[in-house]
C-alpha cells in the first residue's frame, strides 16, 4: 500500500499527451486507488479508524479519493450516519488549510464594509462545505474517486461564481493587487474605446495596452480575464500571455483574423469597464 | 452525455494542472490545438485556476482539529442537507434563516428594500405578479431550486402546474397587492432600485 500511495503522489503526466494516454493515465490511477482501497483494515475496526484519522507523512497519507470511496461504499451503503459524519469531518479537516486560504483569497479583493468580511467568509465557507458534502454523498459523481483535488477545484469554482453572482459583487471585484495594473493600461483602454468609433483604426493593435497587460502578473491577468465571457478570454490570453499573433490565434480557434481583432477590441473595452472603478486606487499607486 | 463531457474536461484540465505543478509551464495554445472542441471550457478553467487556485496548498496529509470557522461551516452545511422541508413550514423566512440571512441582508442581495422583503415574507404580495427575475434571484440567494422558492412564496412548484383553489386560498390574504403596486408604494426603495424593477416589469410585459 505504501508503494501505491507513493505512486499516486509521484504521478506525473506522460510526455505523449493525446487522448489515449490521458485515458491510460487515469485508468492506471484508478487501479492504484482501487488497490489501496482493497488493502484497508476491516470497516469500523480500530485499525480502520486509526488509519483514517492519523496524520501521516506526505507520501503515506491515505488518498482522499479512497476516503470518498469508503464513505460511499461503506458508510452510505450501510446507512451509517455516524460514520458518514466522521469521514466527512476527516475530509474537511484535511482540506482545512487549503479551503480557509481559498476563502480568504476569494474575498481578498472584494470591497467590503468594515465587519462584513467575517460574515461573508463564514457564508462562503458554509456554501463550500455544503457543495462538498452534497458531492461526496452523491455516488453518481465518480470523478471525486478519481481525482479529488481536481473535482474540488471545479466545486470551488462553481461555489465562487455562484456566491459572487448572488451577492451582486461579480463586477465590483478589484483585479488582484490593483496597484500593479498601471495607469498606462487604463489610458490605453480609454484610447481603445475612443477608437472604436473609427472604422479605419479599428484593427490597429493597442501596443500600450498590450505592454501594460504583459506587465501584470499572471494571477492578476487571470483574475481580470475570469470576468470576461469565455470566447473573449481565449483570444486575450493567447495573444497577451502566450505571444501568439492574431493570425495564429485565428487559425487555432478556427475564426477569422478580423474576428480575433474584434474580440480583442471588445475584451479591452470590457476590461476598461472593470478597471474603471479602480481608477483612484491605480492612479494613487496604492494597493486595495 | 453531459456528465461524460464534464468528466472529460476535468481530466484534461487535471492534466494541465499536473503539468503546471511539475514546472512544465503548459500552454493554452497546446490544449486548444489538442482539444478544439473544449477550448472555451479549458480557458474558463485555466483563468480561474491561475486567479484562485494556483498558489493554494495541496498537501492534505495532516488531519488537524477543526478550527472554529471550519466547525461552524461544516455544521451549517449538515444542517442545510439534513433538514428536509415540510411544505407547511416552507416560508421565505425559514429559507433565509437557514442561510443565516436577516431580511435586511436578503434585501441587499436582491436589490430590494427591507419593507418589500418583509411584505414578501408575510405573503402580502400577490405571488402571481412577481417577476421571474426576482424568483431566480431568490433561488440563487437562498441556494434553493426555483421550485422550492416558488413553493415558499405560495406558487405551484412548477409554473405549468395548475394551482388548486384550496392551495391558493391557504396563501392568499385579503390584503395582497401586486409587485408593481408594492414598488411604487415602498418608502424605502431607492430611485435606482425602483427604476430597475420597473424596467424588469416592462420587459416582462413586452
Amino acid at each position: 500500500m505504501e508503494k501505491d500511495k507513493k505512486q499516486i503522489r509521484n504521478e506525473r503526466p506522460p510526455d505523449e499527451t493525446g487522448d489515449a494516454s490521458l485515458s491510460d493515465l487515469f485508468a492506471e490511477r484508478r487501479a492504484v486507488l482501487a488497490r489501496i482501497y482493497r488493502s484497508l483494515p476491516p470497516y469500523g475496526s480500530v485499525a480502520f479508524w486509526e488509519l483514517l484519522e492519523r496524520t501521516q507523512e506526505k507520501d503515506q497519507a491515505l488518498p482522499l479519493e479512497v476516503l470518498v470511496r469508503v464513505l460511499r461504499e461503506e458508510a452510505l451503503a450501510r446507512a451509517d450516519k455516524q460514520a458518514q459524519h466522521r469521514i466527512c469531518e476527516i475530509i474537511v479537516a484535511r482540506l482545512q488549510t487549503s479551503n480557509e486560504q481559498w476563502v480568504r483569497q476569494a474575498l481578498a479583493n472584494a470591497h467590503l464594509l468594515p465587519g462584513e468580511r467575517h460574515m461573508f467568509a463564514a457564508d462562503l465557507y458554509a456554501d463550500l462545505c455544503e457543495q462538498l458534502l452534497r458531492a461526496l454523498l452523491d455516488d453518481g459523481q465518480r470523478f471525486w474517486e478519481e481525482s479529488f483535488q481536481q473535482a474540488l477545484r471545479f466545486a470551488r469554482k462553481h461555489v465562487y461564481e455562484g456566491f459572487m453572482r448572488r451577492e451582486g459583487r461579480w463586477q465590483k471585484l478589484t483585479p488582484g493587487r490593483g496597484y500593479r495594473v498601471p495607469r498606462v493600461l487604463l489610458e490605453s483602454l480609454e484610447r481603445s474605446e475612443q477608437r472604436a468609433g473609427s472604422p479605419d483604426e479599428q484593427d490597429v493593435p493597442d501596443e500600450r495596452a498590450e505592454q501594460a497587460l504583459l506587465a501584470v502578473e499572471q494571477s492578476d491577468i487571470a483574475a481580470l480575464l475570469f470576468r470576461l465571457p469565455e470566447r473573449l478570454r481565449a483570444v486575450v490570453w493567447l495573444i497577451f500571455w502566450e505571444d501568439l499573433s492574431t493570425k495564429a490565434v485565428g487559425k487555432l480557434l478556427n475564426i477569422s483574423d478580423r474576428t480575433v481583432r474584434n474580440r480583442l477590441q471588445t475584451a479591452l473595452a470590457r476590461l476598461r469597464q472593470v478597471l474603471e472603478n479602480e481608477q483612484e486606487v491605480v492612479i494613487d499607486g496604492k494597493g486595495a | 452525455m453531459e456528465k461524460v463531457r464534464e468528466e472529460e474536461i476535468m481530466r484534461i484540465t487535471a492534466q494541465f494542472v499536473a503539468e503546471q505543478e511539475a514546472g512544465q509551464r503548459p500552454r493554452l495554445e497546446d490544449y486548444a490545438r489538442r482539444y478544439p472542441q473544449y477550448v472555451d471550457e479549458i480557458t474558463d478553467f485555466v483563468t480561474y485556476y491561475y486567479a484562485m487556485e494556483a498558489g493554494l496548498p495541496t498537501d492534505t496529509a495532516s488531519v488537524p482539529s477543526l478550527s472554529a470557522g471550519s466547525r461552524a461551516a461544516l455544521e451549517l452545511a449538515w444542517e442545510r442537507i439534513d433538514t428536509p422541508f415540510a411544505s407547511s413550514t416552507l416560508t421565505l423566512a425559514t429559507l433565509a434563516r437557514r442561510k443565516h440571512y436577516s431580511l435586511a441582508r436578503l434585501a441587499s442581495i436582491l436589490n430590494l428594500s427591507v419593507d418589500l422583503v418583509e411584505q414578501l415574507a408575510r405573503r402580502q404580495l400577490d405571488p402571481a405578479t412577481l417577476p421571474g427575475e426576482l424568483l431566480q434571484r431568490l433561488a440563487r440567494a437562498l441556494s434553493q431550486s426555483l421550485g422550492v422558492v416558488r413553493q415558499a412564496l405560495g406558487l405551484p412548484e412548477m409554473p405549468s402546474t395548475p394551482f388548486l383553489a384550496e392551495e391558493r386560498a391557504a396563501y392568499h390574504t385579503q390584503h395582497q397587492i401586486s409587485f408593481r403596486e408594492a414598488i411604487l408604494a415602498s418608502s424605502q426603495l431607492s430611485d435606482a432600485q425602483r427604476n430597475y424593477w420597473q424596467d424588469v416589469l416592462e420587459r416582462k410585459r413586452q
